[in-house]
């Protein structure tokens, strides 16, 4: 009876040990499973990431071809397709991070999708610029034409009339906001030189001194050119900008 | 073998992405030539900028128009007293018909660093002022001195343009005073409004100075007469032609000089 006893208590330890080991490694397993589970899922995800950002690029490829960019409402559809990303964006968790350090094809992937973005982030600035020149030419563009439309109706020899129209057209572009700078200045000082140059008609005007007038005049003439002179200058920067974007493209 | 598998998805899908995709723009030239018309197309501001004329500047006030009359009155009176004879319109009255009869001098120069040949410059300057298309139409022969010519011819470098007058833009010829200036950057491949419009060189040397004469004599600015219509030389056909058909030589009705008192 005592042996019995002594049989079955030294044999439930032994049992408990080998199930508790048992549960362990079942525990253990699928714990192991879950987190290789959870891993691929997490560099699913920086493949889809991936993906996204190469879609984005490609869309914009073929909306440039197609002549959508063509305005700045279509450069602003362009830009919302090129969605804000960040390089972040391609690696996992840490928990799933440090895995890159042991498998090159992840880390390689991580490198690629961070390429992407980049490249993404910098097209995404070009078209910023190109657009924002864009918007600054319609602003000045449909100033001009008012201004023109204005001064057309006032009779060529009424200079004082003339002058006060260029003022006023001196003021508005001063008015430009700040984001077109880059045109603003350089049109502020050319119609600056045609103010002053019809400050010195009027003068001349009034002072009915001929030669002085002709000297103005002359002087207007040249003013008017170097305002239209100022395409030149636009193109270039222009070009510059689209170049820019092409070349990311 | 899950690593494997992911990495693979991630070349499939990139190479799904770069085989299906045409060349990047940055490689092919035509698509690329196309987007940049295209946009640079899209720009609001050169059709802004042509269509920002200035006024006709040959209007001239009342005043001005009495005093070049009086002048004229002036001069005639003089011309009738010392000449009694018949006196044939733009022409001087000593010289047979055909003939010029009055000489303006100019002189020639350079300014800054200048590319274009200059004898060749000199020789084609000479050859458009007293070519019987042009401003010698007007019964005058032009002649160039060593010093002291009515006006001045200076070939300048482009940047040295705006040192002439504040309204002088290293984009363009000018002139200021007695000073025509041209603008030796256009004298050399002239302006790409010109060469859309089918312009060659010569003829452009011909209207640029054309021109810039033609405002030491008198003209302002004229704009084009019409659509396809020849252009005025004194429209500023380096800018725009307005939808004129360019034109280098003054129209008849062009052939006039106040500085010269030589009326229409």
């Amino acid at each position: 009876m005592v042996k019995h006893a002594r049989h079955q208590s030294i044999g439930r330890p032994r049992r408990r040990w080998w199930l508790g080991l048992g549960i362990g490694l079942v525990v253990v397993l699928l714990l192991g499973g879950i987190y290789m589970w959870w891993s691929q899922r997490q560099w699913q995800q920086t493949d889809r990431y991936y993906d996204t950002v190469l879609r984005q690029s490609q869309q914009l490829h073929t909306q440039l071809r197609s002549g959508e960019a063509a305005s700045v409402e279509g450069m602003g559809w362009l830009r919302a397709g090129l969605a804000e990303a960040s390089p972040g964006g391609c690696t996992p968790g840490w928990l799933v991070a440090w895995q890159r350090s042991l498998v090159p094809a992840y880390r390689q992937a991580v490198q690629r999708c961070q390429q992407a973005v980049e490249a993404n982030q910098q097209r995404a600035t070009a078209l910023d610029e190109l657009q924002r020149h864009l918007k600054a030419q319609v602003a000045v563009a449909t100033l001009l034409e008012g201004a023109q439309q204005q001064l057309q109706a006032i009779p060529a020899t009424d200079y004082p009339a003339l002058q006060q129209a260029w003022q006023q057209v001196r003021g508005q572009v001063s008015d430009l906001p700040d984001d077109s700078r880059a045109l603003r200045d350089p049109l502020h000082e050319r119609v600056n030189g045609v103010v002053t140059a019809f400050e010195q008609v009027t003068a001349a005007h009034q002072a009915q001194d001929r030669a002085r007038l002709d000297e103005a005049l002359a002087a207007v003439e040249r003013a008017y050119g170097a305002l239209g002179g100022l395409q030149d200058q636009v193109d270039q920067t222009y070009r510059q900008a689209i170049d820019r974007l092409l070349d990311r493209v | 073998m899950a690593c494997t598998a992911i990495y693979s998805g991630a070349a499939v899908a990139m190479a799904a992405a770069s085989s299906g995709a045409p060349l990047p723009l940055g490689q092919d030239a035509v698509a690329r030539q196309e987007v940049t018309t295209r946009l640079v197309q899209a720009q609001p501001l050169p059709k802004a900028l042509a269509a920002l004329q200035p006024p006709n500047l040959g209007d001239k006030p009342q005043w001005y128009q009495a005093q070049v009359a009086a002048e004229r009155q002036a001069t005639e009176q003089q011309a009738a007293n010392a000449a009694p004879q018949a006196r044939r319109p733009r022409q001087h009255p000593q010289q047979p018909p055909g003939q010029p009869g009055r000489v303006v001098t100019y002189t020639i120069s350079t300014r800054g660093r200048v590319a274009s040949n200059q004898a060749e410059f000199a020789a084609q300057v000479n050859q458009t002022l007293n070519d019987q298309r042009g401003w010698a139409r007007l019964g005058i022969a032009f002649r160039q001195v060593p010093q002291g010519g009515q006006f001045n011819l200076i070939l300048s470098e482009a940047a040295l343009l705006p040192q002439f007058s504040s309204g002088c833009s290293s984009e363009w010829s000018c002139r200021v005073g007695p000073s025509v200036i041209i603008n030796d950057y256009r004298w050399q491949g002239s302006t790409p409004a010109w060469q859309a419009a089918g312009g060659g060189l010569r003829d452009y040397r011909h209207m640029v100075i054309n021109h810039e004469v033609g405002h030491w004599l008198g003209h302002g600015h004229i704009p084009c007469g019409g659509p396809g219509a020849a252009a005025p030389v004194m429209l500023q056909q380096s800018i725009s032609l307005q939808g004129c058909r360019f034109n280098p030589w003054p129209l008849e009705g062009e052939l006039w000089s106040s500085t010269l008192g030589i009326n229409r």
